[in-house]
Parts: structure tokens; sequence; C-alpha cells
């Protein structure tokens, strides 16, 4: 049998290192240093309009937004999402006033004479700031509410097992992982490839959640059922018994979810490519935290090793901070 | 009785899970999966499902989409507008001398203040802006000011939330608007409190309107439309010159080639050639504050057929309130109104002129729409009047509501819009249908490769669960969008995950040397607390989903939590009671001597396999 417990400590560092990069491209200005989500908002969360147009000609991005500037919307940014269609975001357009026609029209109307965009194909958005401000908080405290529920659910269910909080504390423990991973991951995105989230973001987010959790219980459940089976036996030992029980499970299932994610990519839309690849990173990272960060956490604090590691993580932290500093005093 | 019948019908659901012996069970459980496989079937093959039983029971399903299935704006096109009560402050100024907005809009403009004027008189105007804080007030009226000297009062008018009753009346308008552009199966509702959520299907698209100097047939309007092979999906006729064509988002060179095709072909003159985007027009009829008139009707017979109206100044923002009231014979119910000091001088003149005279009436007139037209019976001097008739109380809130609404109308914003055109929604839903079978596909292909015989069971596991989570989705019945279809893909996987969990533990089972129809006993009780936790705490995570749902991006996460619940709880059923059944049928009929046939791995101590296999 493979020991994987016995080299608990090195998937915190794994870890740490993978969380690394996205947290501090979510820290460093402009992320939560300086007040701001660290993210790269869709309209979803700032409020602005989005027009998605294709053309039945070739145009450049930069075409387009020459065009936009010179009919005042400099700010409008332009991203290529097939070969003649394109995702055209600006401020909030006006509504049409009196006999005037709306802005979204005019724009239109010019793209068409302009470019031949093509009329009968597009998909309009806009959102308001107020809808925007309240969708970021609804969704913190959904986030915040799940796991507060998960987390009781647990202790509840393996109510049979010695400390069975300590099994919900780990499942929560890995989400936060998880879903630490994907954000990072998505705001190092955001600022090299310019992805933005939206609200089918925080859905993914929910899923990678939901996700996390049913992966870490099957681990889990395993653990229930084989401290039940052999009381005698170290906490140690059943954990990587268990890890290897459930292995070709929480593999398969991983690939089954990835080839429905690859199906799903032909549904196309820039809207729901963002949400496959966070469950995408999800599906990967959930069965990695299950079997490397859940159950190791549940040795750890059985065997009183919590100390060290929060010892050793905080020093961790010090040197951390000591090097954003430098990087966010550098700049 | 009906709860004798309820207790009954779970009695025997029981009776079916709990029966006596394993074979039995197995027998009644694979009655049951026929039973819902046949409904859900039956539910899918007709486009409209409709069950009648008098009294009790009643139910109507059916949509525009596959299968019968309903379809979201984003798959069939149209547009989804959610409005807010705009309660920020407004200003009312007033001049002494005679100005056009655009004079205002201009000043204000130039202080760096964003504002909509709108005029109410020729030196009365009504000034809204996204924030105008008691800072700003301040400097406009100073830069007001000393722009215009003539600038006699500044006020702030605060509007108060809107009362459910208020919200009422919206919903009333706005219901009554959107009938009349004649969109189908609008939904129209409020959310919250303060917002109202409208969508209307197939208004994304121009609304082309042409008067013609001559009367013109339909048929020849229809025939040239089909020589240029115009699509089109309405035509209405006003009247024998003036037509309203409903069309897909007309390009510029569709919109001459129609204009002069029309021209030439039908040898007539075009007055008027008017192209309007759909859902800019049901936005401008939506958005407008409703507008409450009373006029002098003065009749040309005795009932009244035909009349004229005669503008008196009365309108709703003379009127101060209207209340559902008893009637002072303390049986029927009537319209109390009251209007204000300048409505009370009006309401006077005009009731002392008509009192008593037969061919005169009081028309109201909501929005271009008579509400009542009562006669006038007495000479009403402080402006409190009611309005009797055969009234149910019912009626009269209605009118009292629609008086309101008039009275003090709810400004409007809008807060989110999505428009889908047609084309694009068909579009989507193609692909999305294509990416489901896909993904259906390689799952399935995945699971024979690796599970061989058991990987088949969960094939067809996954068919029964894919036709039951549609036929659940048709008679729920749920707008499908795209976020619901990818809420469905997505639990495919993990639908399957439940089989796997089952197949692992089977496959243990069989490797201590337990037969094969022990394994799966053994296997599935194993598998089953791992299957059930983490299925709750997916439906944990839906529920707090559907919970913030309407308040996240309004639909979009409450489909996608609303799908993925239907589908985990489908995915447990079809995993514990199709899969179980058809291992053990398999079993039963021979094949489970054939242990091979079940495992991906070669079993190298085939002798301790006691049942012996080939």
């Amino acid at each position: 049998m493979i020991d994987i417990v016995g080299k608990r400590g090195w998937y915190f560092l794994i870890s740490a290192f993978i969380i690394l990069p996205g947290l501090i491209s979510l820290i460093v200005p402009p992320g939560w240093a300086s007040g701001e989500s660290g993210l790269n908002p869709g309209i979803d969360f700032t409020s602005g309009s989005v027009l998605q147009v294709s053309f039945d000609s070739p145009v450049s991005e930069q075409q387009i937004q020459e065009r936009m500037n010179q009919m005042g919307h400099s700010e409008a940014l332009i991203q290529r999402t097939g070969e003649r269609s394109f995702f055209i975001r600006t401020k909030l357009l006006a509504e049409p006033v009196g006999d005037l026609p709306s802005e979204r029209e005019f724009l239109e109307q010019d793209l068409e004479d302009s470019f031949g965009l093509v009329r009968d194909q597009i998909k309009f958005d806009s959102v308001s700031p107020i809808v925007a401000s309240e969708t970021v908080i609804n969704a913190f405290f959904a986030l915040l509410a799940a796991s507060v529920f998960i987390l009781l659910y647990i202790w509840y269910a393996f109510r049979r097992v010695p400390k069975s909080y300590r099994y919900g504390v780990a499942a929560i423990l890995a989400l936060v992982h998880d879903v630490i991973i994907v954000i990072g991951v998505f705001s190092i995105l955001g600022k090299v490839l310019n992805m933005e989230v939206n609200s089918m973001f925080i859905v993914g987010v929910l899923i990678v959640a939901g996700y996390s959790v049913n992966d870490t219980i099957v681990v889990f459940d395993r653990i229930r059922e084989n401290t039940i089976r052999f009381p005698d036996r170290a906490l140690a030992t059943l954990v990587n018994m268990s890890i290897m029980d459930t292995m070709g499970r929480s593999l398969n299932t991983s690939f089954t979810t990835l080839f429905v994610l690859l199906a799903l990519l032909l549904m196309g839309g820039p809207s729901i490519r963002g949400l496959l690849l966070v469950v995408a990173i999800g599906a990967v990272v959930g069965t990695y935290s299950s079997i490397f960060i859940a159950s190791q956490f549940i040795v750890i604090w059985d065997r009183g090793e919590l100390g060290k590691l929060i010892g050793r993580g905080r020093r961790a932290t010090s040197a951390t901070a000591t090097t954003l500093m430098s990087v966010i005093l550098g700049r | 009785m009906l709860g004798r019948w309820i207790g009954g019908f779970f009695g025997s659901i029981l009776w079916m899970l709990f029966p006596s012996s394993s074979r039995e069970r197995s027998i009644r459980l694979s009655f049951l999966v026929l039973l819902i496989l046949a409904v859900s079937v039956a539910s899918l093959a007709f486009r409209e499902v409709s069950i009648n039983i008098p009294g009790l029971f009643q139910l109507d399903r059916g949509g525009s989409g596959p299968l019968g299935l309903k379809l979201g704006l984003d798959l069939r096109g149209g547009g989804h507008l959610v409005y807010q009560a705009d309660t920020a402050i407004r200003v009312e100024v007033v001049f002494g001398e005679v100005l056009t907005a655009k004079q205002i809009t201009d000043a204000a403009n130039e202080l760096k203040i964003p504002v909509s004027v709108k005029s109410k008189g020729n030196n009365v105007f009504r000034i809204t802006s996204d924030n105008l804080d008691a800072d700003t007030r301040d400097r406009l009226e100073k830069g007001l000011k000393e722009k215009f000297d003539s600038l006699e009062t500044f006020q702030a008018i605060e509007t108060p939330p809107p009362t459910p009753e208020q919200m009422e009346g919206v919903l009333d308008i706005i219901n009554r608007r959107v009938n009349a552009f004649g969109t189908e199966e609008p939904i129209i509702q409020t959310i919250g409190d303060d917002r109202i959520l409208v969508q209307l299907p197939g208004a994304t698209g121009s609304i082309i309107r042409v008067t013609f100097s001559e009367p013109v047939e339909m048929e020849d309007l229809l025939s040239v439309l089909a020589r240029i092979e115009m699509p089109f999906n309405s035509l209405d006729q006003d009247d024998n010159r003036r037509f309203k064509l409903k069309t897909n988002t007309l390009s510029s060179g569709r919109k001459t080639q129609l204009r002069q095709a029309l021209g030439d072909q039908l040898g007539v003159k075009i007055d008027s050639f008017q192209v309007v985007s759909g859902i800019d027009e049901a936005k401008a009829l939506i958005g407008q504050t409703a507008l409450l008139e009373f006029k002098e009707r003065t009749c040309a017979d005795r009932f009244c057929l035909s009349y004229e109206d005669a503008d008196i100044g009365l309108t709703g923002d003379d009127l101060d309130r209207a209340d559902p009231v008893m009637d002072s014979s303390g049986v029927g119910w009537s319209i109390s109104i009251q209007f204000n000091d300048r409505g009370s001088d009006i309401f006077s003149e005009l009731t002392r002129r008509i009192v008593g005279v037969e061919t005169k009436r009081i028309a109201i007139i909501l929005d271009g729409e008579q509400l009542l037209a009562p006669v006038s019976r007495a000479w009403i001097r402080d402006g409190r009047s009611e309005i009797t008739g055969n009234f149910t109380r019912e009626e009269v809130r209605t009118r009292s509501i629609q008086l309101e609404s008039g009275r003090l109308p709810v400004p409007l914003k809008i807060i989110q819009e999505s428009d889908v055109d047609a084309l694009l929604g068909s579009e989507s839903l193609e692909k999305s249908l294509v990416a489901g079978m896909i993904g259906l596909g390689l799952v399935m292909v995945f699971m024979v490769a690796y599970y061989r015989m058991a990987g088949v069971v969960a094939a067809v596991s996954l068919v029964v669960y894919s036709l039951i989570v549609l036929a659940l989705f048709k008679m729920i019945p749920i707008t499908l969008t795209l976020s619901h279809i990818g809420g469905f893909i997505l639990s495919i996987g993990m639908a399957v995950d439940a089989n796997v969990l089952i197949f692992e533990r089977m496959k243990e089972e069989v490797r201590i040397g337990r037969t094969l129809a022990s394994s799966m006993e053994v296997g599935f009780n194993r598998a089953w607390p791992a299957i059930r936790d983490g299925n709750v705490s997916t439906l944990i995570t839906c529920i707090v989903l559907i919970w913030f749902g309407d308040r996240l991006g309004g639909g979009l996460i409450t489909g996608f939590a609303i799908s993925l619940m239907i589908g985990v709880l489908a995915s447990m059923f079809t995993a514990v009671v199709v899969s179980r059944n058809l291992l053990q049928l398999l079993a039963w009929i021979g094949l489970g001597r054939r242990i091979n046939l079940f495992t991906p791995e070669r079993l190298r101590r085939t002798g301790d396999v006691p049942v012996g296999g080939s």
C-alpha cells in the first residue's frame, strides 16, 4: 500500500505553492490591498452594457475599437469570441428619450453601416449599479450559509465517529482551499488574459463548493466505515486505507465530469466558457483536496500536530507577508 | 377520504420498497420503474399534455420547444426587463418665464450634473437624476438661479417607497400595455417589494409601420412579402391603409428592399414607412407613467353608443385619493374619490353644468382606455364624491387601485435588461442539445469501457435518468433557459457518480470472493451512506442557491440550482432503484456467473470465486 498519510506535511506545502500566486494576485493592488476584488469584474458586478455581436465580413478588434471611440465610447472593451464574433462592453447605454432611438440602436446602426454587423443575431445585456452590488453581497452570504449548513450536516452524519465535528471542519477547510484556488486562478487570468468574471462565475464557484464537499464526503464515508470496523487501528492507518479504497472512484468521477464539461464547451458563448473553466479546475482541485487536504487534516488534528502546522504556517505567512510588502512597496 | 387515499398511496410505495423477500421487492420495484418510465415517455411523447378530472384535478402542460418543453427567452428570443420603482429625489422648478426642457438640461450639464428634465407646463419642470443629494441640489439651485433670473421655486420632492397597492396598480397598467403590444405569453410579476419583471418573448426584432396613400388588400401585401422572401412573425391591419409588420431585426439593406418592393409592386404611394426596434417600442410603452384624465362626455344617443369627449383640464394630478367604500345603503360597494383644491373647483364647475343633463357623462380615462363613465347626480362643490353602480367588492378595489395608480404614478427605471434575438436563441438551443447528446454519449462509452456489463447498466439508467428529468421539466413545468440546460448536462456527470460508487464497492466484494448477486446486495448497502451524504450536501447547496437566487442576477442562478436539484434527486432514484434492479435481473438470467463481464480487471484468484466463473 502506498503511504500517502506519511507525507502529509508536503501536501500542505504544495497547496500553499498553488494558492500563493493566486492570493498574491488577489491582494496586490489593484486588489484587496486597495479595497478592490482582485478579479476582473464583468457587467454583472460593475454595471454596464454588453453586446454580443457577429459581422458578415472580417473585421479586427482595433477597427471596432476605433469606431467606438469615434462614437464617444472610448471606454468600450472589445473582445473576440469567434472568427467574426465579438463581445463589446460599454458603460450603461442610454434608454430612448422621446423620438430619439436608444443608444444601443444607434451603435448597432453605425456598426452595421461600417462593418456589416449582423442585425438579427445579437444578445444584449445591461445591468445597473444597484443590481451589481447586490449580486456580490448575496453570493458571499450564499457561500457562507451553504458552508455552515454543510458543516452542521456532516457533524450530524458522522455522529457515530468520535469527534465528528472535525470532519465537518475538515470538509469546509477543503472547500475554502478549493474556492481560493479557483478564485486565485481567475484573478491571474483576469490580469493576463483579461478574463472577466460574471454571475455565471459565481454559479461555478458554488458548484465547485458542492463538488468539493461531495468528493470529501466519499473519502470520509470510508474513514467512518473503517473506523467502526477496525476500532483498534490507528487513525493514520485507517485514513491511508480509506484513501486507497476510494481512489478508483475519485478518479473515475473526475473523468466523467471532465467529459461532460468538454461537451458543454460546444454550447459555446463567452458567458458559459468561464463557468466551464471554473468547474473544470474545481473538479481536479476538489479531488486533490479531498485526498490530500481534508483527510490529512483529520490525521494532523488527531495527532496533535495542529500547533506545529500553524507554527510553520505562521512563519511561512510572515515570510510571504514580507515578500508581499516588498512587492507592493517596490511598485 | 383524501387522507386515506394518500395514506394508501404512500403505503403501497412503502410496500414496494420494503417487501418480504429481495426477489419479490425486485419485481415490484421493476414495475414501479416501468410505470415511472412509461409516464415520463408518455408525457414527453405528446406535445400537449392535458389531464382533467372535473372538480379534482386539472393540468395542462406543453410549450413551443422540442418535446413540448417550455423555452426561456435565451432559447427562443425575446426581451427580459427588470424595473424598479424609482424613489430617487426629484426636483420641481417653476420659472417666471417660458423655457424649454433643453435649456434646463444644458444649464445642468454646464454644472456637470447629468439630469433628465420633463416639462410639466411652459414654466414648470421636473428634474430627475441618479443622484440629487443635498449638496448637488444646492449647486443646481444656485446654478439655475444665476442662469435664469426668473427661478421662482425650487422644491425637492421625495418619492416614498411604493405601497403594495401601488405596485399592484403598476402591474395592472403594465399588463394592459403589454397586452396592447401583442406579444405572446408575456410574464409580468413583482419581485420583492419594489421590482417588476417583464419578460416579452418575441419582442426582439423590428416593427415596421407602413401607411399607404390608398387602401391595400392584405393578400397583395402578403404576396409581395413572399416574392421578396421576407420572413415575418405577424402582419396586422389597423385599417385598410395602415399595416404593422413584425419581423426579425432587419438590416439596412433589407429595410430599403422592403420599402422599394412595397412601393413598386403594389402600385400605391407610401405615405409613411417607419421602422423601430421591438424592444425600444416595448420599453417606451412600459416605461411611461400612467395618464389619468377626466373628460366631459357628450352622448349622441340615449345609450351613449357614440359620443364625443372634451378636455376640461382635470387629470390624475388633481385627484387626492380614491378608496373602495361601503355604500351608504350598506349593501353595495362604491368608489370614493376626493379632489384637491384645484380639482375640486373644476369638478364643481363640471358637475354644476352637467347635473341632470341626460346626454352628459364624466369619462374617466386611464392610458387612453375608459375606466368608468358615470353620470352626475348632484352638483358637488367640495370635490368629494362617490361613484356608485352595481359594483362587486373586487371591482371597486380594482378600480380604486387603477385610479390611484393614475393619481400617483410610480416612476420606474430599468435596472436589468437582457435581449436575445430569435435566431441566436434557436442556435443556442441546437448547440446545447448537441452538447447534451455528446456529454451523455461520452459518459456512456467511458462507463461501458471501464465497467463492461455494469457499465451497460449504468448507461441504461442514465437514459432513464434523462427521460425522468426531462419529464419533470415539462410537468412541473419549468421554463428552460441555457442555465437550466447547463445544470442538467453537468448533472449527468454527477449522476453517474452514484453508479461508480456502487460498482467500485461491488468489485471489492467480488474480489473477496462473494457471488455476484450477493456482491451487488452488499455493494449497494455499503455505497448508500456515501451517496446519501454526498447528495444531501449538494441539495443543501442547491437550496441555499435558490434561496439567494432571486436576488443573485435573477433567474440565472435559480435556474441552474433548480435543474441541479431535480438532477440530484432523479439520479439518486435511478442509481438506487434502476441500476440495482437491472443488475439483479442480469444476475438472475444467468449472466451473474460470468463475473469477468462485470469487472475491468482479470480476477487472478478465480479459484476463490464460489460460483465458478467461465
